[in-house]
């Protein structure tokens, strides 16, 4: 069932991104389709590089289908976050089942409810923030770039050594 | 304990990396905005860092068990912190089986404490201080998991089935101390020896009054005293093969165990010799102490089960073999090594017999090629129980269903018919 759920929604981001796309298809269709094939392959085999590869292809999918779109903004970029958070959490779980089932299942799903609408306001906070226009030029730029890398930083670092520790 | 990304934690920080350069590549904020709840999931994962000790202990209601027994045993696990899903594996080494319904992850409130009941089932003998639980427990949002293991409180000791013996094979010769053999010398006993004629000093209670008036002079019994004999269980663990049914090595256990029993049972002295990929030795004693050495000794010698190398030949101290003790070989006799060391020690003078454990009704010999293999096996088998029986060693073979009785009286039978070589 949780697989059939993260299946889905990938597949749904995968059209999303193909239907939206002006320019670049082919590209688009290849990223989307690839993803779409990781995170089926992950769940279906249990492999759990396949749902940190597939999503993030689904993302660049969905970036290529942004290009040359003009300035309008998507307003439909939340539901994209959300569905691939959804299938990041149902993907994941599909996979913890696989190693035993849980006591109560069902216990956790207002917690996964409560995570996606979290990731919703979120990742439209920063939407609404994105398409405020600020004329700085490449200051700006060179700013938002440090800040990401400083995330990265931040996120990957501690992670990275944790996982090999 | 160890901490280890959840395959989420993974997943959140790829899609914050490609989110985020995709949104400067592209000079757009939607996949920066898709990337944002992932950032704040990884992020919450770096918060996940406190995640106390899980404290658990493994323990069973008793600590030495037949082979065949189940055993209760129970699990309590206790967590300072909330565990979303706890997942318990037991890692058992072959032999042992836990008997539980699908066992389902656990979710522990900080603080709770859980026991979980189970039933193992005691497969093969041996002693198990390696059976243990993995842990895995991953914490609210499940971005990491750490792992830990917790081993049984007390090594479980599962001894083989009993076999019930009667006979036993003599040793040809007997020590000094009083036992239940009687002796081929002459002295103090009860067993009639011969007749001799009254010399001076000669106990009068020893008169013969019937030969004495047939032969008109004065005639005493020669008795035969009661000694005790020394054996020497040699037992191979250089291979250890079989199938789920079982194993020769599991024959040659319960046999020695058997021969131990029924022999220190007579006030005999028995010692034993394991070797394999090593040696282990008990000083051959008496007592019903000996008896719980030797069956705690042979609960461990699975431990010198050679790892598949080529085994190298073993050379067995002198002084843990008596010179008049009996040696009494329990193999499968599929190694050169052991063959090489019996000849050896036969060659030294030792009196040795041997119990054939054969490997072949073990083994699923199924197709031609297979059957052709196992014929030849067969021949090989008979040709060096020939060599073996040329140097005047007893090799008798326990088949899988037949009784150990049978084999040593049959043993005892070739003993006692065979000549005696002296090398």
């Amino acid at each position: 069932m949780t697989a059939s759920v993260a299946i889905v929604l990938a597949a749904a981001i995968a059209a999303y991104a193909v239907a939206i796309a002006p320019h670049l298809r082919g590209l688009v269709v290849l990223g989307a389709g690839a993803g779409l094939a990781f995170v089926v392959a992950a769940v279906i085999v249990a492999w759990d590089g396949g749902l940190a590869a597939g999503p993030a292809l689904l993302l660049l999918a969905y970036a290529l289908s942004l290009a040359d779109s003009g300035t309008v903004l998507d307003r439909s970029a939340p539901l994209v976050a959300v569905a691939l958070l959804a299938v990041v959490e149902f993907g994941s779980w599909s996979l913890e089942f696989r190693d035993g089932a849980e006591e109560r299942p069902f216990a956790r799903l207002p917690s996964i409810f409560a995570l996606l609408v979290g990731g919703l306001v979120a990742s439209t906070l920063v939407l609404t923030l994105g398409g405020v226009r600020i004329e700085a030029g490449l200051a700006l730029w060179a700013l938002g770039a440090a800040a990401a890398i400083g995330l990265l930083a931040l996120i990957s670092g501690p992670a990275i050594s944790r996982r090999t520790r | 304990m160890s901490l280890l990304a959840t395959p989420r934690l993974r997943a959140a920080i790829w899609l914050v990396v490609v989110g985020l350069f995709a949104a400067l590549a592209a000079g757009r904020p939607e996949p920066a905005a898709v990337a944002a709840p992932f950032a704040l999931l990884a992020l919450a994962g770096l918060e996940q860092r406190r995640l106390r000790p899980l404290t658990g202990i493994f323990r069973l209601e008793r600590d030495r068990v037949q082979q065949g027994d189940r055993v209760d045993g129970e699990l309590t696990l206790s967590s300072e912190t909330a565990s979303d899903r706890l997942e318990v594996r037991f890692a058992l080494p072959p032999g042992l089986v836990v008997e539980r319904e699908e066992l389902h992850a656990l979710a522990l409130r900080p603080g709770e404490s859980r026991t979980l009941d189970l039933v193992l089932r005691c497969e093969r003998w041996g002693a198990y201080s390696d059976a243990r639980v993995r842990l895995r427990r991953y914490d609210r949002l499940r971005l990491v998991a750490d792992e830990q293991e917790i081993e049984l409180g007390k090594p479980l000791r599962v001894y083989a089935e009993k076999q019930a013996l009667r006979a036993i094979a003599r040793p040809l010769e007997t020590e000094a101390s009083v036992g239940d053999e009687v002796s081929r010398a002459k002295g103090e006993g009860i067993e009639l020896a011969e007749l001799r004629p009254f010399v001076e000093g000669d106990d009068l209670r020893r008169v013969n009054w019937r030969a004495t008036a047939r032969t008109q002079e004065l005639v005493v019994n020669q008795l035969h005293p009661e000694r005790n004999t020394a054996v020497v269980l040699l037992l191979d663990v250089l291979a250890d093969v079989g199938s789920p049914r079982g194993a020769p090595l599991d024959q040659c256990v319960r046999a020695a165990a058997a021969l131990a029993e029924r022999y220190l049972a007579r006030r005999d002295r028995v010692g034993l010799l394991a070797f394999g990929a090593g040696l282990r030795w008990l000083r051959p004693a008496s007592g019903v102490t000996q008896v719980h050495r030797i069956v705690d000794t042979l609960l461990e010698v699975r431990e010198l089960v050679s790892s598949g190398k080529e085994p190298r030949p073993l050379a067995i101290p002198l002084r843990t073999i008596p010179p008049k003790a009996l040696v009494l070989a329990l193999s499968p006799l599929l190694e050169d090594a052991i063959v090489r060391t019996l000849l050896e020690l036969r060659g030294r003078g030792f009196d040795l017999a041997v119990v054939e454990i054969p490997t072949l009704p073990y083994l699923e010999i199924e197709g031609d090629e297979a059957e052709l293999a196992a014929r030849l096996l067969r021949l090989e088998r008979e040709l060096l129980r020939s060599r073996l029986r040329a140097q005047g060693i007893a090799v008798v073979e326990w088949g899988e269903g037949g009784s150990l009785e049978a084999t040593i009286r049959a043993m005892e039978e070739f003993r006692r018919l065979a000549r005696v070589v002296r090398a």
